[in-house]
């Protein structure tokens, strides 16, 4: 299954949010990891958690899963927090690094280790291999394995007690594009069946393909959250005309940027409402075109700025 | 939830080699140290209890190492390979997992100590016969193998105390052998009998094998061993609780 297409679905009612930060912070030393952090992650979809390197995603993820102590703020997954879970390791799979392993344990073993802490029935190890195509590499040492395979295994590990929440940092990394397509259509069935998916990424592209919404920190600071076609909603059309005075007029104080003494770009108003204004005014129009921005513009817009918007 | 974190960290130990490295190190120890002090003694000194022999003591000494190294990379082992992670995820409190890994070293321990007894009496009594000697197995051996056990497996409670402390392998071993192998012997100089309450000391009195009016009787030793394996454990959960894991 492609996730492209399917992005674009209604989640509808699938909005109870499953993962809370609330007013989320943390120092070390003079350095602010994370600066009051808030955000919600509902079930359904597939979640993106986006930022520069350094903004600050490990470490809220780790104070997620009870994993740091945060200075102050709550952080909640499935309506408790993470130390206060009954069994949170059937609740959340989690994939922090992928090379989190001993190297001279056979990949069945490490699973095994896993399934045993975690009360997982020996059958699904088996099927956690199937699940990544790892089945042929059980028995060969999880050192021998390359990167893309450790993550694989990692990604196993995350699904061994098939929980219904996955948090994955950076699940990509060392993935080959087969790997990313798989991974890509996996979170998306994943999410599908109700599943709720936080994934963070400082690749906008890798985020791109796989998520529905995004959430964007700078510097440990909230920056937006939205879905993630929404980032490059604005409308910027560049228009030609022989009578391009008239036609600024006509466009009634819309705000224009000129590119030459014969053509502007016009924002925040679609091309075909332009189109429409030119035809009723008898304006000529030798190009109507609307700008693409690019989503790593729109990040790097997003992330220079400091302050939340 | 206990039994759980139990059978994963035994299922650790039994899926890493250097568990059988361990075992088999300590064992080859033993076997070189037994058999080069009988060779090096006179005949009329080998006789009797075998846990009156100048070679026992030594095998407590050097298997205790084993037992200590054991419990500190049963913790340090994870955070080298950063799979302390999946046990922490796993019980977020960290006690269990710490509980755990004391209980499942113990055991480990206890392994590596009878099968370094085991070593030591079938090169012992062959090789004191050999030499014209009248080693042999008394009643009053039994009571001092079982202290050599349980002093084992406390070596390694305080090993996993030690290695929760301190993390990095390469400190907490090189700390751990420097204390007993020459802090614990210095200490022990200036310190007169109040040295034999050094967990060293006791762990070797536990065993029987200090023939010394300072040393402590079995009992005593094994509650003093207790205190210091007790108090290097709660000293890791108290460190463990309180970190952040990377």
């Amino acid at each position: 299954m492609e996730a492209g297409g399917e992005r674009q679905r209604d989640h509808g009612a699938t909005t109870k949010p499953v993962i809370s930060v609330s007013g989320l912070s943390r120092r070390f030393g003079d350095v602010v990891a994370v600066d009051d952090l808030s955000f919600t992650v509902s079930s359904g979809k597939v979640t993106g958690f986006l930022g520069p390197n350094g903004a600050g995603k490990t470490t809220t993820i780790r104070m997620l899963l009870g994993l740091a102590h945060p200075d102050a703020g709550d952080t909640s997954v499935a309506g408790l927090p993470y130390r206060e879970l009954p069994a949170p390791a059937q609740v959340v799979g989690t994939l922090l690094d992928g090379a989190a392993a001993h190297p001279k344990r056979t990949a069945r073993n490490h699973l095994r280790v896993l399934a045993a802490e975690r009360g997982v029935a020996k059958p699904r190890v088996e099927q956690a291999l199937a699940t990544v195509d790892l089945s042929g590499a059980a028995d060969r040492r999880v050192g021998e394995f390359s990167l893309g395979m450790r993550q694989r295994l990692g990604l196993a590990a995350a699904l061994l007690a098939e929980p219904q929440v996955l948090i994955l940092d950076e699940p990509a990394n060392g993935l080959d594009p087969a790997g990313i397509r798989w991974l890509r259509s996996f979170l998306r069935d994943f999410a599908d069946r109700g599943g709720t998916v936080f994934v963070s990424s400082h690749q906008l592209a890798e985020i791109s393909q796989l998520a529905d919404e995004v959430i964007v920190i700078s510097r440990g600071r909230f920056v937006t959250q939205q879905p993630i076609g929404g980032l490059t909603s604005g409308h910027r059309t560049l228009v030609r005309s022989p009578d391009i005075e008239r036609l600024r007029r006509a466009l009634n104080g819309a705000a224009t940027q000129d590119v030459d003494d014969r053509s502007f770009i016009v924002e925040d108003v679609p091309a075909s409402e332009i189109g429409e204004i030119a035809a009723r005014n008898s304006i000529v129009l030798h190009e109507l075109t609307p700008q693409v921005e690019s989503l790593e513009d729109v990040f790097l817009t997003l992330t220079m700025n400091e302050g939340p918007k | 939830m206990m039994h759980r974190s139990l059978r994963a960290e035994l299922l650790k130990l039994v899926t890493t080699k250097a568990t059988y490295g361990l075992i088999l190190g300590a064992a080859a120890v033993v076997a070189l140290t037994v058999a080069s002090t009988i060779a090096s003694s006179k005949s009329a000194s080998l006789s009797g209890a075998l846990h009156d022999q100048v070679f026992f003591l030594l095998t407590s000494i050097n298997v205790g190492l084993f037992s200590l190294i054991l419990g500190m990379r049963v913790v340090t082992d994870e955070y080298r390979n950063r799979t302390i992670v999946h046990s922490f995820l796993s019980d977020p409190g960290r006690n269990r997992t710490l509980a755990a890994k004391a209980l499942a070293s113990a055991l480990a321990a206890s392994v590596i100590a009878v099968a370094s007894l085991i070593v030591m009496i079938a090169i012992a009594l062959p090789l004191a016969s050999a030499k014209g000697g009248t080693l042999a197995l008394e009643g009053s051996d039994a009571s001092a193998f079982g202290g050599f056990l349980l002093s084992n497996a406390l070596w390694a409670v305080i090993g996993v105390g030690v290695g929760a402390t301190i993390r990095h392998q390469v400190a907490a071993i090189v700390g751990g052998l420097v204390w007993v192998l020459v802090i614990e012997n210095l200490g022990s100089g200036f310190l007169g009998d109040m040295g034999s309450y050094l967990p060293g000391q006791a762990a070797y009195a536990l065993g029987n094998a200090l023939d010394t009016a300072a040393a402590l009787q079995p009992p005593a030793a094994a509650t003093v061993m207790a205190i210091y394996a007790l108090f290097a454990w709660l000293l890791g959960i108290a460190v463990t609780r309180v970190r952040d894991v990377d």
